[in-house]
């Protein structure tokens, strides 16, 4: 762009001083001395000096709005005061789903629409659908909402100014300066907020209900299309609302946070010169200055760009003019209108204008793991009947258990939520096992609250659709759709509906449709059903002889059974994620195996995912005393000869309190729900996967494990789920709450036997429970809603369709982010709450209370060591993301997000940095590790995730 | 020409120094009255400037007439902050190009280099204000270079270079002597300006979003973990 402009420069001056043209040059330097171009030069320089004036007083309205030089009623807050006041008396409540804003061009002095104007609302109002609310009569160039004709010192002047034709001149000039005022970046924040609590006060008054997610449009002409963006930050803090803007001709900086809309639709003529050639005034639209929100908008995918046509900006031969004809016989009004019309009125889920990402057509096309995996008919649903029936030997896994069915485009406001396959259902309920019901949240406020904070309309980036073509699985099926909300989210992760998943405390609602609502996020499983075997024998046709447990004789001596062990599809690089070689010699075998699935239609058991029933055991192989020497461990010893102990697992209990083992052991009782970090190392051997220097950096999480009592053998076991912070991937692997059989017993998704894992439980009693005479804080229930949010917010790449491993975002940063939130989160709550603190100062003695203390002191441990300058913005407030973009688009920002919290850069750094805190604020930790379980793979070895430093 | 004082000839002087006149700089301080006209130039840029930059006030919402007078008080103090900036590149120019300057000279000379500044005032307009600091800067600086060449057998670079080491020895001091001298100005300017001004960008923002009626933020949170804990504890 640049060096064409400089190009046609140089052309320009080559003609003027080298041909003929030069001669007429002389002729007007000739000219000057003549007495009329004086005269004229004169009238250039009272224009100048006019309008050097005009902008000296251009940002006076809003400052003196604002600072309150008008006299009290028109002082900001009280504005606001009598504005909700008025609210509360003309108090109606609408359930329209969409709002729609229009504020005019810059030829606007009063409430009275100009001629083509009028005739534009007028005719939009027709074609609307009734349950669509337009709002119109808001001056954009008052921060009061008062036109110029009006009630001000030079009323008269601009009453004179309309009535005179040819002056109207006067009236764009000083407009234009009030969008300088917005874009202006010491008076736009005041000149926006201005006009964004006349905006927000229509709509309150129309009926609008803040946080229910009605839709509002904001259409900007030309200068509107500036004050439009300008008001989104308040709008969006005050009404919770998605916004998407239409920029008729709109003049746009990019100063303002373009980001923060849903989407923009930018309206242009190709013979518009003002909207095409001012924005070169704006640095940030310039492509060169890639870092900026529009361009930063422009790669997300928020952006399209529409033309109008040989259009050109206003009035006669302008976008709303009924009189210029195109030559397909329909006039620029009508073919604007339509336009319009087809954003506003467009289905959910098909975009008319998709924002102009290149999407694919890439040279490389590589064929996901995940396609490959789903090749195989065990790794669909479908092979496995839903009816299934058993003898004692076999459990469900839990209760609930189902699939989840991402509805139709065109069904999702009936659903409101997902369709639920039941697959099996508690004893109460059978009758709904077979049935597709709708599975939604819990409609109580504090849930429905936090459905509505992650909900975010989804348009793929360039990078979503290049990353594609790479082979990595996103969620292409919720492209365009507005509100996408968790449930559909995790549904609509993959391409197929083959998400099978177990549901907590569910609420069946039996009325016409029947719907199951509840609190938290379903948990993704892998296989329905489980048994405790021991393997005696395999059989050539992968099927393998077991023997189940007895719980009398504590053996394996009940009945034998034949079941299946699919051969597994081995992966890009020619892995193979589980095998059943030799499986019968592994020192696990002899104390058993869980085996996960479910029968097929032969009736054949499946075995979808093991785990080994010793790594769970409350038993520890070995346990460490003593401060120095558990940190010790930590630090150095527990990854030690990780390829040596292939086809093992540990479980080492440390105990750094030199507590007796057996009180330490039992102090781990039934219900306990503890933290658990978990890491994961490479594959090596001879198909290693790559690690750049010979570094290779694995993978952390946060985790809940349970002390549950396991009916089959009769013993207390841990059960574990993890939130998986996790970005999009080849394998198709969800961000979400996965139980260990789905990531890591999963014989053909998870890693048990292609890599090397450790899972720390950490006993810490800080993190328990607190009854302050009742009222109960629970950090970890902050930690879940806080890695919740954040799981929703990867598996949408907030909007992009993509979430990318940078410096700056990561499973270990973005998971420790989470952590420190979460109990910030809790120590606020507990501030905040007058009853909580009575009860702390009359009970100073109180073991909580002394508990509490000791949070506050691992808060500021873990601010010091992982979050050493600040909480980085982009965590609190997702507009402010970086989740969808990659370091080259905001170089500056991710350079500086991932400098202040260089600890938490590195999984196994950032893990073993919280064990030591936690050891050192008196817990104890049990380490569970395997190294490449299951059947014996000559071809791989356990890598050790790298620590750098220390 | 021996009526003639640097008062009677000031606008002469100052768009001589606009111009970018080295012979008018020989001229200021061949004149009389040279001292306070230079303080006048200095003055006079000071209030135009934070006129121009008058945004925090409005801002802080301060009234008519103490904005009036906090514009008067900043200029005021913009006078004493070029007086030190002035000592600063004095003693610079002396330690590193061993000038020996007369300081009156030296005070008489960037005093009027000040000139571009009178048209700080433009800052105000919007969104072309920040351009125009940028150019007011450097014709300013431009400006004081020249005087300095004039005044002294300083070459431009030289100057240029005093000027700089002069401002990084103001700010050093600032920051280790100039703690206190911070607080008691601050203290003055919040005095004249009847409120507490307030000029970090966070609380700002909050500033701006007070009164609007936004959504309390909700404190407790859904019990994701489920009953259990119940279960737990009632057991």
């Amino acid at each position: 762009m640049l060096r064409r402009i400089i190009l046609v420069l140089l052309a320009l001056s080559v003609v003027a001083f080298l041909s003929p043209a030069n001669a007429w040059w002389i002729h007007w330097y000739a000219l000057i001395q003549n007495q009329l171009l004086n005269f004229l030069f004169d009238g250039g320089r009272i224009i100048g000096i006019a309008l050097v004036l005009a902008g000296l007083l251009a940002p006076f309205e809003a400052l003196g709005w604002w600072a309150g030089w008008y006299g009290g009623d028109r002082d900001p807050t009280a504005l606001s005061l009598i504005g909700s006041q008025a609210v509360a008396r003309e108090q109606v409540t609408s359930t329209a789903p969409h709002y729609i804003v229009y504020l005019d061009g810059i030829g606007k002095s009063s409430f009275k629409y100009s001629f083509r104007g009028a005739r534009f609302l007028h005719r939009l109002a027709e074609s609307l659908p009734s349950d669509r609310i337009l709002i119109k009569n808001i001056i954009p160039y008052s921060v009061i909402n008062l036109p110029l004709t009006i009630g001000r010192p030079l009323a008269k002047f601009w009453q004179w100014v309309e009535r005179v034709t040819h002056l109207e001149v006067l009236v764009l000039l000083r407009n234009m300066f009030q969008v300088a005022v917005s874009v202006d970046s010491r008076y736009g924040p005041i000149y926006n907020r201005g006009t964004a609590q006349i905006i927000i006060d229509r709509l309150l008054r129309r009926g609008y209900q803040p946080g229910s997610g009605a839709l509002i449009t904001l259409i900007g002409y030309s200068g509107g299309g500036q004050i439009s963006l300008g008001v989104v930050p308040y709008l969006k803090k005050v009404l919770a609302a998605p916004i998407e803007v239409i920029s008729l001709a709109g003049v746009i900086s990019g100063n303002n946070e373009v980001a923060q809309v849903e989407h923009l639709y930018h309206l242009v003529g190709e013979k518009d010169l003002v909207a095409r050639f001012i924005p070169c005034l704006f640095p940030r639209r310039w492509s060169i200055i890639s870092w900026s929100n529009w361009n930063l908008a422009k790669i997300r995918g928020e952006i399209s760009f529409i033309s109008l046509g040989k259009v050109g900006h206003d009035s006669v031969n302008g976008p709303l003019d009924e009189t210029a004809i195109f030559a397909d016989g329909c006039n620029h009004l009508e073919k604007t209108l339509s336009i319009i019309l087809r954003i506003l009125t467009r289905v959910d889920g098909y975009e008319p204008y998709p924002a102009a990402v290149p999407n694919g057509r890439a040279k490389e096309n590589v064929i996901s793991d995940y396609a490959n995996y789903v090749q195989a008919d065990f790794n669909q649903p479908n092979y496995y009947p839903i009816e299934q029936t058993y003898d004692a030997h076999y459990l469900p896994v839990a209760e609930w258990l189902g699939r989840l069915i991402l509805p139709n485009v065109t069904e999702r406001s009936r659903v409101d939520g997902v369709y639920f396959e039941v697959h099996h259902a508690p004893s109460s309920q059978q009758d709904l096992i077979g049935k597709q019901v709708y599975l939604r949240y819990s409609d109580r406020p504090d849930i429905q609250a936090y459905v509505n904070q992650v909900k975010i309309r989804i348009d793929f980036s360039e990078q979503a659709y290049q990353s594609i073509n790479r082979g990595i699985i996103h969620p292409t099926r919720l492209n365009h759709w507005r509100q996408v909300q968790a449930l559909e989210s995790l549904a609509g992760a993959r391409p197929n509906d083959d998400v099978m998943v177990a549901l907590n405390s569910v609420e069946v609602v039996r009325d016409s449709q029947i719907s199951l609502y509840i609190a938290r996020e379903p948990i993704l499983i892998t296989g329905k059903y489980y048994a405790l075997v021991s393997i005696i024998e395999l059989l050539p046709n992968n099927c393998a002889v077991v023997r189940h447990y007895n719980s009398s004789s504590g053996e394996f001596d009940s009945q034998e059974d034949v079941v299946y062990f699919p051969q597994v599809i081995r992966d890009r690089h020619g892995v193979l994620p589980a095998t059943v070689n030799q499986i019968t010699e592994s020192p696990l075998n002899k104390t058993g195996w869980y085996i996960y699935g479910a029968k097929n239609h032969q009736g054949m058991f499946t075995v979808q995912a093991i785990a080994p029933r010793t790594l769970f055991q409350l038993q520890p192989a070995k346990v460490i005393s003593g401060l120095q020497k558990t940190t010790d461990y930590i630090h150095n010893k527990y990854w030690q000869d990780t390829e040596q102990k292939k086809g093992q697992i540990d479980s080492i209990l440390l105990n750094p309190r030199n507590l007796p083992d057996t009180e330490l052991i039992n102090s781990f009782s039934e219900g306990d729900r503890l933290l658990l970090l978990h890491t994961y190392g490479g594959i090596g051997g001879k198909k290693p996967e790559f690690a750049p220097l010979g570094l290779f950096f694995g993978h952390f999480s946060f985790g809940l494990a349970r002390v549950v009592r396991e009916p089959l053998p009769q013993e207390l076991r841990f059960k574990i789920a993890y939130a998986q912070v996790y970005t999009q991937n080849t394998t198709g692997i969800i961000a979400g709450s996965l139980d260990w059989t789905n990531f890591v017993g999963d014989r053909q998704f998870g890693w048990l036997g292609s890599r090397p894992i450790t899972d720390i439980i950490v006993k810490l009693d800080v993190l328990a429970e607190y009854n302050f005479g009742g009222l109960r804080r629970f950090p970890l229930n902050a930690l879940a809603y806080q890695l919740d949010r954040m799981m929703a917010r990867y598996r949408t790449g907030d909007g992009t369709g993509a979430t990318f491993v940078g410096p700056a975002n990561s499973c270990v940063q973005d998971s420790c982010q989470a952590f420190y939130q979460a109990i910030n989160m809790t120590l606020t709550e507990i501030e905040q709450n007058a009853q909580i603190k009575e009860w702390i100062a009359a009970h100073p003695q109180d073991a909580q209370t002394l508990r509490l203390q000791r949070l506050v002191a691992l808060n500021q441990a873990i601010k010091d060591q992982l979050i050493p300058w600040q909480t980085r913005p982009d965590w609190v407030d997702s507009y402010q993301s970086l989740i969808g973009t990659r370091l080259a688009d905001r170089p500056v920002n991710t350079i500086i997000n991932a400098l202040t919290s260089w600890r938490s850069l590195l999984p196994r750094l950032a893990n073993d940095r919280l064990a030591e805190i936690f050891l050192n604020h008196g817990a104890s930790l049990w380490l569970l590790q395997t190294y490449q379980l299951g059947g014996w793979d000559e071809d791989i070895k356990p890598i050790a995730p790298t620590k750098l430093w220390i | 020409m021996t009526a003639d004082t640097a008062i009677s000839q000031f606008w002469a002087l100052v768009s001589g120094v606009l111009l970018l006149n080295a012979e008018i700089f020989k001229l200021i301080n061949n004149l009389p009255l040279g001292l306070p006209a230079s303080i006048l130039v200095v003055l006079l840029a000071g209030l135009s400037q934070t006129f121009g930059q008058s945004v925090m006030l409005f801002i802080n919402r301060v009234r008519p007439l103490r904005f009036l007078l906090s514009v008067a008080i900043a200029a005021v103090l913009f006078v004493f902050n070029y007086n030190f900036w002035v000592l600063s590149t004095w003693l610079v120019a002396r330690q590193l190009f061993e000038v020996n300057l007369p300081l009156a000279e030296v005070v008489k000379t960037l005093g009027f280099s000040y000139a571009p500044l009178l048209f700080g005032f433009l800052m105000v307009i919007p969104y072309f204000g920040m351009p125009i600091l940028i150019i007011l800067s450097i014709w300013t600086l431009m400006a004081i270079a020249t005087g300095l060449g004039a005044i002294s057998n300083l070459g431009i670079w030289q100057a240029f270079e005093s000027c700089l080491g002069g401002w990084l020895v103001l700010q050093l001091s600032q920051r280790v002597i100039g703690k206190a001298i911070a607080r008691i100005t601050s203290r003055i300017v919040d005095w004249v300006a009847g409120v507490k001004l307030i000029t970090e960008p966070d609380y700002l923002e909050q500033m701006l979003y007070s009164g609007l009626p936004i959504p309390p933020a909700i404190t407790d949170l859904p019990n994701l973990l489920g009953k259990e804990a119940e279960e737990k504890t009632n057991s």
